[in-house]
């Protein structure tokens, strides 16, 4: 990504300043008695707390609901302020203006570390409007702009754009910097196969965007409501099926490029209902039970009903696609989600999205406001899905190919980094020719970034009492064991060298010391500066678990350094089986 | 055919609440491979919510509660990372007892790495099937960048 995040800032610019944070809160603020969604807000903790941490002064900018620019009772941001503040465990104070003496005071006072969150932005007609001077008085509160709300990203607001000629550095939150990352990697570059599912409404927005997907997909699958034109348009029996007729020859237009690139995969079956009774069950504010539904195939839906979600052979469908993929982009419901059983498939989809958490897969973005509240309303451990968006509409502008106004206005990377001093990090190798260390010299390139490091080498032999004193008398004797020690050493690191080469790792020295391996070890490390030390360890082995040997635990007990313990894998476990033994 | 790309190597990285916690992270952030990805996990003591399924299910604002706590930790991680250019690719929360949830989730995931605060859970240290790497005490002050 090109545009500067907020964290590559140095951190002497941050410690003590101003620093304005432009972050979301949900449209609509809770009705009495109902938790917050604070799906937005918990996005920007991570920004938040990093303020803090770098001893920021943090002037936090929201806007909530739709006050039409001036100022309504119930969508002040106290409810705002204290979600933040539990949720952050420091306080969080809250003014009652966003602009004016009140709050230029207010910022006066602040402390390094404290957080501080000015009135709603939309009881100021200024903000939609992008107005200048409301842009300068919101920037007269700051130093530094930072905007974590990708949410808003699509629309130029004071807040977001107007501000950004005032102040600079202007960089993205973490939040905002961790969406674009995201589209950057399914856009620019993604790793192939490339599934998408394109679904929802809105057929005249969402026609650009499989446009500007079709030549980047592998596969690509087509429902939810959009996918009736796509069936009208090859001639299927889709009963009372809402149809674009207007967009209908531009659909037939983008099937048949499209059939040269990719398969244009459709539903191949539905759950539908009586229109009539789904139109009464819908006036009557979806009140009692929904209406019996019966599953249909896509060629064969009855005049007079209606589909409202997909069936499981397309769900089966779905799961083959996603058979081998390595990027999925998912946008728009696949159902009516917002009543119970019509949201099945879409549930069903999700899951197997997160089940692809293990054992293997890339990276999957689900988009689209309508998606991201059916996904949480089904109450499935969101975490796990690599990456759902907070903001439909500007995943949109970026899957059409178009730039977000609130991005472009912020300052390029290259601006503002400072190049850091590094020097190359420095491993410690205890090797003595057993599998085990052997073992770690296998893995180190994989576990570490040990590209550019200096490896030292050490060899630690025990010293006998027995030849010391033979030694003494028989001076040949000495010398015998000398050249012995010394082929013995050699041999070690010659066979712990083959698999660093293979790497390219870089080893810078090779040492031999007689003593006691862990005392050794731990003085070496200190001498050479280590950073890191790398330990072969014993692993288990069935049920005479051999724990990790004496050396390895005095090593991890006294260094001063990170300890990395690798072992022999006995045997790959998988599932839970074995661990509880 | 193409070769296949080399997957990821996923670390997990098993967090506390505790102020250890940014040691594992600063280590982790500092010495992973590029293309790492960085699983985080909390494992809230108490009854194994996979052991005991009926436990589960704690009261609406007892859960609502924990996951502040969470929220929380998990903030304060994805901070650590962020300071250093990374982030997050999950998180995970699980209920049980904190060491054998860490093996647990790690076997399943299929971890190419566990990073650990010294003096933290032994046990994993022991019995991971996949190489563990531990940050010393006091690691945090050396490394972060704040």
């Amino acid at each position: 990504m090109d545009k500067a995040v907020i964290n590559q800032l140095p951190v002497e610019k941050l410690r003590g300043r101003r620093v304005f944070v432009r972050i979301d809160a949900d449209a609509e603020p809770p009705a009495p008695g109902v938790l917050f969604d604070e799906f937005k807000l918990r996005s920007s903790l991570p920004t938040l707390e990093y303020l803090r941490g770098v001893g920021a002064r943090a002037v936090i900018g929201v806007s909530l609901g739709k006050p039409g620019g001036k100022v309504v009772e119930s969508l002040r941001l106290d409810p705002v302020a204290e979600r933040l503040s539990r949720m952050l465990g420091c306080p969080v104070r809250k003014l009652g203006e966003a602009i004016g003496r009140g709050p230029q005071g207010a910022v006066a006072g602040m402390q390094n570390g404290d957080l501080l969150l000015l009135e709603n932005l939309r009881f100021h007609p200024g903000e939609d409007a992008n107005d200048a001077d409301f842009a300068h008085e919101l920037a007269e509160l700051c130093d530094v702009f930072c905007n974590d709300a990708f949410a808003l990203a699509n629309l130029a607001l004071a807040s977001t754009v107007g501000i950004t000629r005032y102040v600079r550095p202007a960089a993205a939150g973490l939040a905002l910097a961790r969406e674009l990352m995201m589209f950057e990697a399914a856009l620019d570059q993604p790793d192939p196969p490339f599934v998408g599912l394109i679904a929802g409404a809105r057929l005249e927005e969402k026609l650009p965007v499989l446009e500007n997907l079709l030549p980047r997909l592998n596969r690509l699958f087509i429902g939810g409501a959009l996918a009736f034109t796509f069936l009208e348009a090859k001639r299927r029996d889709i009963g009372s099926a809402p149809v674009d007729k207007a967009l209908l020859p531009l659909v037939k237009d983008f099937l048949k490029k499209a059939e040269k690139e990719v398969e244009v995969i459709l539903p191949e079956d539905f759950i539908t209902v009586q229109v009539d009774e789904f139109r009464e069950y819908e006036k009557s504010g979806r009140i009692g039970d929904p209406p019996e539904w019966r599953l249909e195939l896509e060629n064969g839906i009855p005049p007079f009903y209606l589909p409202v979600d997909v069936g499981p052979a397309t769900v089966n469908r779905i799961k083959g696609l996603f058979e081998g993929a390595r990027t999925i982009l998912w946008n728009g419901p696949l159902g009516v989600w917002e009543i119970e059983p019509f949201g099945a498939a879409t549930r069903a989809v999700a899951m197997l999205i997160m089940e692809r958490v293990s054992p293997r897969h890339q990276r999957s973005i689900l988009c689209g406001d309508s998606l991201s509240s059916a996904i949480r309303s089904f109450n499935l451990p969101v975490e796990l899905i690599r990456h759902l968006t907070t903001g439909g509409e500007p995943a949109l502008r970026l899957l059409e190919g178009n730039p977000l106004p609130a991005v472009s206005a912020l300052d390029n990377e290259l601006d503002l980094i400072a190049p850091i001093e590094t020097r190359p990090r420095r491993i410690l190798l205890p090797v003595d020719g057993s599998e085990h260390s052997l073992e770690a010299a296998r893995k180190l390139g994989r576990l570490i970034d040990a590209e550019d490091a200096e490896i030292s080498l050490l060899h630690v032999q025990k010293p006998t009492a027995f030849a010391v004193g033979k030694a003494w008398i028989d001076p040949d004797a000495k010398q015998r064991r000398e050249i012995l020690r010394r082929r013995e050493a050699e041999l070690v690191f010659d066979i712990t060298s083959a698999p660093l080469a293979q790497q390219r790792l870089n080893v810078r020295q090779q040492l031999v010391v007689e003593g006691d391996p862990a005392d050794e070890i731990l003085r070496l490390a200190d001498e050479i500066g280590a950073d890191l030390i790398v330990m072969g360890s014993h692993g288990r082995t069935g049920v005479l678990r051999v724990l990790m040997g004496s050396v390895s635990r005095k090593v991890l007990d006294q260094a001063k350094c990170p300890v990395l313990i690798v072992r022999i894998p006995v045997r790959r476990t998988v599932g839970v089986g074995t661990l509880e033994t | 055919m193409n070769a296949t790309p080399r997957e990821p190597l996923r670390i997990l990285i098993p967090l506390s609440g505790a102020d250890s916690d940014a040691s594992a992270l600063h280590v982790a952030a500092e010495m992973a491979p590029r293309d790492a990805e960085f699983f985080l996990l909390h494992a809230r003591s108490g009854p194994d919510e996979e052991r005991y399924p009926d436990f589960k299910r704690a009261s609406e604002a007892e859960r609502f509660e924990c996951g502040i706590e969470t929220e929380r930790i998990f903030a304060r991680a994805n901070a650590i990372l962020a300071s250093r250019g990374l982030i997050s690719a999950g998180q995970l929360v699980a209920q049980g007892d904190p060491e054998e949830i860490i093996l647990r989730v790690a076997n399943r995931m299929a971890a190419g790495l566990i990073v650990l605060a010294a003096g933290a859970a032994r046990r994993v240290i022991d019995h991971a099937a996949c190489p563990v790497l531990v940050a010393e005490p006091g690691v945090a002050v050396r490394l972060a960048k704040v």
